[in-house]
């Protein structure tokens, strides 16, 4: 092969391969990482929300306790129709219809198994931001209350 | 070309082509793919709102006695000069609006007035960032715990 052709053919081939690599080079920039801090849960406020409405104080025959409380009572005596009107009276002031949101109990040895669950627009999936607390019940088992909001 | 042409490269020409595309792919793949996954790209626009308002909740307005309860808002603490030098914010910072409201009552302070006033500008799509969020509290007041809302509205530039 003389020298002229030689050099021009290698020039073309430098050249395609050169397009082959931009191109997957462009593919490769398209697995960059990136992550917004907005996305994450734990940086809203629902933590502050969900204390504050474990909180709240309810009156119970006349006498004052915390929601918290009457979470236990009401797994206790299988009535949830005061913790239903009390939490609904907290989450639909904060949220409006604004959000979705949801609060789900369940004992702790069997966490899938929801005893009750109060929302206001159906259920939320797991990818909704949620925060977890255990409360003591009245005869020593504990229970799991959950909160999901979507907004 | 011919096939013939082809079988007449010396060994040193079919090296080449060996070598023209590992050096390009080599450099591809460090400039590309080695060097940008050394470091993460994160996205921090609003978290230094994130940080005003964890700022506010468990630090500036929090109620304590012997320890301090997170969330509770005692409502002596709840005044703009207090809040202002808690939060530290002056100068083209940002700005934040607190109402608070509570027991049919509603109360607001402003924190760095000089960019708070900047809040109308807000609704359009300018050089500014804002965030608003309604927290449920608890209002601390002569002993008692009450409920309420506490509406946090921040303005900042864009970065």
């Amino acid at each position: 092969m003389k020298r002229g052709q030689y050099q021009y053919l290698m020039f073309v081939y430098g050249l395609v391969i050169l397009i082959i690599a931009l191109l997957f080079a462009g593919f490769l920039f398209s697995f960059k990482s990136s992550t917004d801090i907005e996305s994450y849960s734990g940086y809203s406020s629902l933590d502050i929300n969900f204390l504050n409405y474990l909180r709240t104080p309810v009156f119970l025959n006349e006498l004052q306790f915390s929601m918290m409380d009457l979470i236990a009572y009401s797994y206790y005596t299988n009535d949830f129709t005061k913790l239903d009107e009390q939490t609904r009276l907290v989450f639909n002031s904060l949220y409006g219809d604004r959000c979705f949101w949801q609060i789900s109990y369940s004992l702790e040895d069997t966490p899938n198994l929801k005893f009750h669950i109060i929302s206001n627009l159906g259920l939320l999936s797991e990818n909704s931001g949620s925060v977890r607390a255990v409360i003591p019940g009245l005869k020593g088992e504990n229970i799991n209350a959950e909160v999901r909001e979507k907004c | 070309m011919n096939k013939k042409a082809l079988l007449n490269f010396t060994t040193d020409e079919m090296l080449l082509f060996l070598v023209v595309p590992i050096i390009f792919v080599s450099l591809v793949l460090i400039v590309f793919l080695i060097i940008p996954s050394s470091y993460a790209q994160i996205g921090a626009s609003n978290a230094d709102h994130i940080v005003i308002k964890k700022n506010l909740l468990y630090n500036c307005l929090v109620y304590n006695d012997a320890r301090a309860y997170p969330g509770i808002i005692d409502i002596t603490l709840f005044n703009g000069d207090r809040v202002s030098r808690c939060l530290g914010l002056e100068g083209d910072s940002y700005g934040t609006i607190l109402t608070l409201n509570y027991d049919g009552k509603s109360s607001e302070i402003s924190v760095n007035n000089r960019m708070a006033d900047r809040i109308a500008f807000c609704s359009s799509q300018g050089s500014f960032q804002c965030s608003s969020e309604d927290i449920y509290v608890m209002i601390y007041e002569n002993g008692q715990l009450k409920s309420g809302l506490l509406n946090v509205k921040i303005v900042g530039f864009k970065k």
